[in-house]
């Protein structure tokens, strides 16, 4: 009994020994600054940085070949504590997290015929156009979802997808995936959206979905923070605070008001919808009094004038 | 001498019956026509013709875009009403000529070579088929004039006359081997004078055995094909002809061949003898949904819901409108695509011909690749596809694939192959892209 | 237009084969054989069969739940799953036994790979081996068939009452009778205690004892031919595994007829029927193309013979099949077709 007992031991010192000895002789030298920097790191390895997973991204950073504001999910905090390991300065970048612009589900934009086959969002779309009747519109079936590392992007229950700006880290790979192109990258802190990608005529956009964009312009008269390009309405800067008239002057219904609604209601509830319908339609009669009074008031001044 | 044939291929139910006993009936012109400005491979046409213009049948209205590109023509006589975009066979807007139809049917004025033909020069010959805008009438769609240019380092010692219609249900082609066998075997002998080629073979499935007499009365040299699908795809008719096999990555004119199908052909003969642009063609219409089946000679921009209207059609209760052929065709949202110069075929399809289960999963039967003409083997292809893996997709040879769509009708578990090695092909492609941007 | 039109991408047409159909006329070809082993040994085959295939499918079903996956008994494999491990068993095992085999077919060998065509290994040979390594005792204990008795073998027999003790040949409380299989007889006793065999006509229609699949090697032939004539297994499997049985027992048969028994009595006892018809052509584990099936027979049917005259089993189909399955990966990857385009030239034109 003591004499395996005897050997067994002597024979794990023995080897543990060795590794001691093999970790110091076989030491690889790194950068300190290096292995303090992968620590702090989130570990998600997205990619999201444009580098082979967090280490790799530590690496390129003592290299100096990497931008310590570029770790979406670690936000500006992780840019600036990078920025002081380095010993440099740090400029925070702003947040970005990603936001599917369509709000034109099931009951918005219907599908126009069955579709049969690969459950893929680009192979859908290659076939006789995409089976909704918007051929630019978000067809739900996941590939942005197979694509996001976070879980951060859910379906909703009327065919369409929408992002957790909470969980979204701001990688990108979701808007790689989409083969529409309807995902984009908009600054976390912004609360209005044109929910909307169909650069076609109001006739074309009608016909294709209730709630697209027809490039009527009415929003960017309530601001300079939406300006409309062809036909299609886009939040252009975050320089000024965006009016809750912006989204009450569209009459489709195409931007959301993050001040207002929250999205999940907005996209699959049509009690946010009801809603909007009546605050629009009681803002648009108080500025048509609004406007009927100021012209009034312009002419009797007129008359004074004249007087 | 046994009939002619390739490895793999597979043997569909063929469904021609309602139709290839019915002669060729004209379609009334409708009131109007939206004559696409692309209906070929190639740069689109550009529009020669304004709103308001008036125009008579053959009158160009869209000039060639480029050397690959072919010129488009008034398929009926009246006022241009404007340039707009209409709803395409593949599911996305294309551009046409719109035209008001005046109903008098006026021809504008063209002088054909006549008999004289024969002492025509080649280039001239070439010159008549380009601008009277003839392309591969058997699907594809590839301007003429182009492939019958073959560069000096590839030269062509035989043409063959494609008149396999390997897909189901069409009927197109064996109505004009039947009703036209004369300007067939012309046509035949205009390509072949300009190629510069000792041999023509017309090529015909033993299942046309009196489009084979036909043709043999006209005076054509025949090879009698195996009935097998894709007998009709150019790279199997060559190595059923010919036992020759173009190489990977090649076309036609690397093993010294030119095919052209018997409708273009006999477009050539009405191009070059008679001064004709192409203007008009045989569809066939049919499917279970479909009342009264026939074979159509239509002007190129008829809508389709004209053709399915003519033949007494259900598209209520229908489950698929197929533009081509069931293997290769493209399914539509709509009845609204215009006929082109490429549509051979306006299928109608009930319920029974749509499975709408899911697919099961793949069991390795390996039907796939026994049923691949390419001798590929498309489930891993499908699943490098699927993947989106550009690696396993090249070692899969994914780009060999030409879509016929034999591993799909044989694969037992429904999995939607071509689908998937489109996938593969776009990824590939997409790959291939990006290298070449870096470099 | 009030119904709406589906779209997909071509092709549109479709040939009507179905994955389920081929396994319900598989299992619908095993048929005959188990109900002949019915007929030969009643009760104690009857419950094997039931207990197996309705635990496989069981197990199937519970596993597929779980995993989030829709059930799809309807597909039959399962069911044959279950039907071709039960003919792999001794009349007479315990319901137990079979639960446990039908568990490591379906879901240790199956539902853990992937499911349905995502396994390695086939799920009814890794049951059957399971369950051999596990319970050596139940799965090499045979029983008598019908109406053969002791005179079948000029052999001992042994006789045990309900509860499993021994009793004495012809007492009244016999409820079952054992008897060593041919192969076994074989493998313990050498070639002159089956040579009767080998000629007699027994071991071909299967009045003989073994697992319930061993029994009627023309039953598993006509099955065989109906798979073939239905176009559901191609020639090469079954060819080249019986192929290179027969060989390998005529070479060795040649050369030491006294210790060696012949190609008849190797092909037609044991699981080689059953094997090369039923089990080495599950497309799942086998290699897809035709050199390959040729090569993946050969191997089992070498392997098979290797195992029974030299290894330390009297059978060895379940054994050579297995480690075969592990070879199909890299079977596929050297005998792929070559793609059209590769083929020289031959200039000139000429055409058959």
């Amino acid at each position: 009994m003591l004499t395996p007992l005897l050997i067994l031991s002597g024979v794990g010192l023995v080897m543990a020994g060795l590794l001691a000895v093999g970790r110091k002789a076989f030491a690889v030298d790194v950068d300190e600054r290096q292995e303090k920097i992968a620590e702090i790191l989130p570990g998600a390895n997205c990619g999201g940085c444009g580098f082979p997973g967090c280490s790799g991204f530590a690496a390129a950073l003592v290299e100096g070949k990497a931008d310590p504001a570029s770790c979406p999910p670690g936000g500006p905090e992780l840019a600036v504590e990078i920025g002081a390991i380095l010993g440099v300065e740090v400029e925070a970048k702003e947040p970005m997290v990603a936001l599917v612009a369509c709000a034109g589900g099931d009951g918005e934009s219907p599908s126009r015929a069955g579709y049969l086959g690969v459950s893929d969002c680009a192979a859908a779309h290659a076939v006789a156009g995409g089976p909704k009747s918007c051929p630019y519109g978000c067809l739900g079936l996941g590939s942005c979802i197979e694509a996001c590392a976070f879980d951060a992007i859910v379906p909703t229950s009327n065919g369409l997808v929408m992002v957790d700006p909470e969980a979204c880290t701001g990688c990108g790979k979701c808007v790689e995936a989409c083969p529409r192109g309807i995902i984009r990258m908009v600054p976390k802190k912004r609360k209005v959206h044109v929910l909307c990608v169909n650069p076609d005529k109001a006739k074309a956009v009608k016909a294709a979905c209730s709630v697209g964009c027809t490039g009527c312009k009415l929003c960017a008269k309530q601001t300079g923070a939406i300006a409309v390009d062809g036909a299609l309405a886009s939040v252009v800067s975050d320089s000024e605070e965006i009016p809750g008239s912006a989204a009450l002057a569209c009459p489709q219904g195409s931007i959301f008001d993050g001040g207002v609604y929250s999205l999940p209601d907005w996209l699959s509830g049509s009690e946010a919808r009801a809603d909007f319908s009546r605050r629009s339609a009681e803002w648009k009669k108080a500025e048509k009094e609004r406007k009927a009074a100021e012209k009034k008031a312009k002419a009797e001044k007129a008359k004074e004038g004249e007087a | 001498m046994r009939d002619a044939t390739f490895a793999g291929g597979i043997h569909p139910s063929y469904n021609k019956d309602r139709t290839s006993a019915l002669g060729t009936s004209p379609l009334a012109a409708p009131e109007r026509v939206y004559v696409p400005l692309s209906q070929h491979i190639g740069a689109p046409a550009k529009p020669c013709v304004e709103k308001g213009d008036e125009v008579a049948i053959g009158q160009m209205i869209g000039e060639p875009g480029g050397f690959v590109s072919a010129p488009i023509h008034s398929s009926v006589s009246g006022k241009v009403a404007g340039i707009e975009p209409r709803a395409g066979a593949m599911g996305i807007p294309v551009q046409c000529v719109v035209i008001e139809n005046d109903g008098e049917d006026r021809r504008s004025e063209h002088d054909g070579a006549g008999d004289a033909w024969e002492e025509t020069p080649a280039d001239e010959l070439k010159e008549r088929i380009r601008m009277a805008g003839i392309v591969g009438m058997g699907g594809a769609a590839f301007p003429t004039h182009v492939k019958l240019s073959p560069p000096p380092d590839k030269p062509i010692d035989t043409l063959i006359l494609n008149g396999a219609e390997c897909e189901p249900y069409l009927t197109a082609d064996h109505r004009t081997m039947l009703e036209r066998a004369t300007d067939v075997v012309a046509g035949a002998r205009i390509l072949a004078r300009i190629l510069g080629v000792a041999r023509t073979v017309v090529a015909v499935e033993s299942n046309k055995p009196d489009a084979i007499q036909a043709l043999d009365g006209a005076g054509a040299e025949i090879r009698t094909l195996a009935v097998k699908y894709p007998q009709g795809a150019e790279k199997q008719i060559i190595d059923a002809c010919l036992q020759r096999q173009v190489p990977s990555g090649g076309l036609p004119m690397d093993v010294g061949v030119v095919v052209q199908n018997v409708g273009t052909a006999v477009a050539v003969a009405d191009a070059v003898i008679r001064g004709r642009p192409l203007t008009e063609r045989i569809v066939t219409v049919t499917g279970d949904a479909v009342g009264s089946p026939a074979n159509l000679l239509v002007r190129v921009g008829t809508p389709v819901g004209e053709l399915l209207a003519a033949c007494d059609a259900d598209l209520d209760g229908a489950a698929k409108l197929v533009l081509g052929g069931p293997m290769m065709g493209f399914a539509q949202t709509t009845p609204e695509p215009p006929v082109t110069k490429g549509t051979s075929g306006v299928l109608l399809l009930t319920g029974k011909h749509v499975d709408t289960r899911p697919p099961a999963p793949c069991i390795r039967c390996g039907r796939c690749a026994r049923a691949c003409p390419m001798r590929l083997v498309p489930t891993e292809i499908g699943r490098a596809g699927l993947a989106r893996d550009v690696e396993a997709s090249r070692s899969a040879d994914a780009m060999d694939c030409v879509e016929c769509g034999s591993c799909a009708h044989d694969c037992p578990s429904r999995i939607p192959l071509v689908q998937q090695i489109r996938l593969a092909k776009a990824a590939v492609t997409e790959a291939a892209r990006r290298e070449r941007g870096t470099r | 237009m009030t119904n709406k039109l589906f779209v997909s991408s071509s092709p549109h047409a479709h040939g009507g084969a179905s994955s389920a159909r081929i396994m319900w006329t598989v299992t619908a070809a095993l048929v005959p054989a188990a109900a002949w082993s019915v007929w030969l040994f009643g009760i104690p085959a009857l419950q094997v069969i039931l207990a197996t295939v309705l635990f496989s499918a069981a197990f199937e079903a519970i596993s597929q739940r779980l995993a989030g996956k829709p059930t799809s008994l309807t597909d039959g494999s399962a069911v044959l799953t279950g039907l071709i491990l039960a003919l792999t068993l001794p009349p007479g095992l315990p319901i137990w036994i079979c639960a446990v085999g039908a568990f490591v077919a379906v879901v240790v060998a199956k539902a853990v790979f992937g499911g349905l065509g995502q396994n390695l290994f086939n799920p009814a040979m890794t049951g059957r081996v399971f369950l051999l390594i596990a319970f050596p005792g139940p799965l090499t204990r045979w029983l008598v068939p019908r109406g053969t008795g002791a005179q079948l073998f000029d052999q001992p027999v042994t006789a045990y009452d309900a509860s499993g003790g021994i009793v004495e040949l012809g007492s009244k409380a016999v409820d079952a009778i054992t008897a060593a299989t041919p192969l076994g007889l074989l493998s313990e006793r050498g070639a002159h205690a089956v040579a009767a065999l080998s000629q007699g006509q027994e071991i071909f229609i299967g009045q003989m004892n073994g697992s319930l699949g061993e029994t009627s090697g023309l039953l598993l032939l006509l099955g065989g031919i109906f798979l073939l004539i239905r176009r559901i297994v191609s020639w090469h499997i079954p060819v080249s595994f019986i192929g290179s049985v027969a060989i390998f027992a005529a070479i060795t048969y040649a050369v030491d007829p006294a210790h060696y028994a012949g190609p008849a009595f190797h092909v037609f006892t044991g699981g080689v029927m059953i094997g090369a018809w039923f089990m080495a052509t599950d497309y799942v584990t086998s290699p897809m193309f035709p050199l390959g099936k040729i090569i993946f027979g050969v191997g089992c049917g070498v392997l098979t013979m290797v195992i029974r005259l030299w290894a330390g089993y009297p059978e060895g189909v379940s054994f050579a099949v297995l480690l075969m399955n592990a070879t199909v990966p890299i079977i596929d990857r050297y005998t792929r077709p070559k793609k059209f385009g590769l083929r020289r030239l031959t200039k000139g034109g000429s055409d058959a």
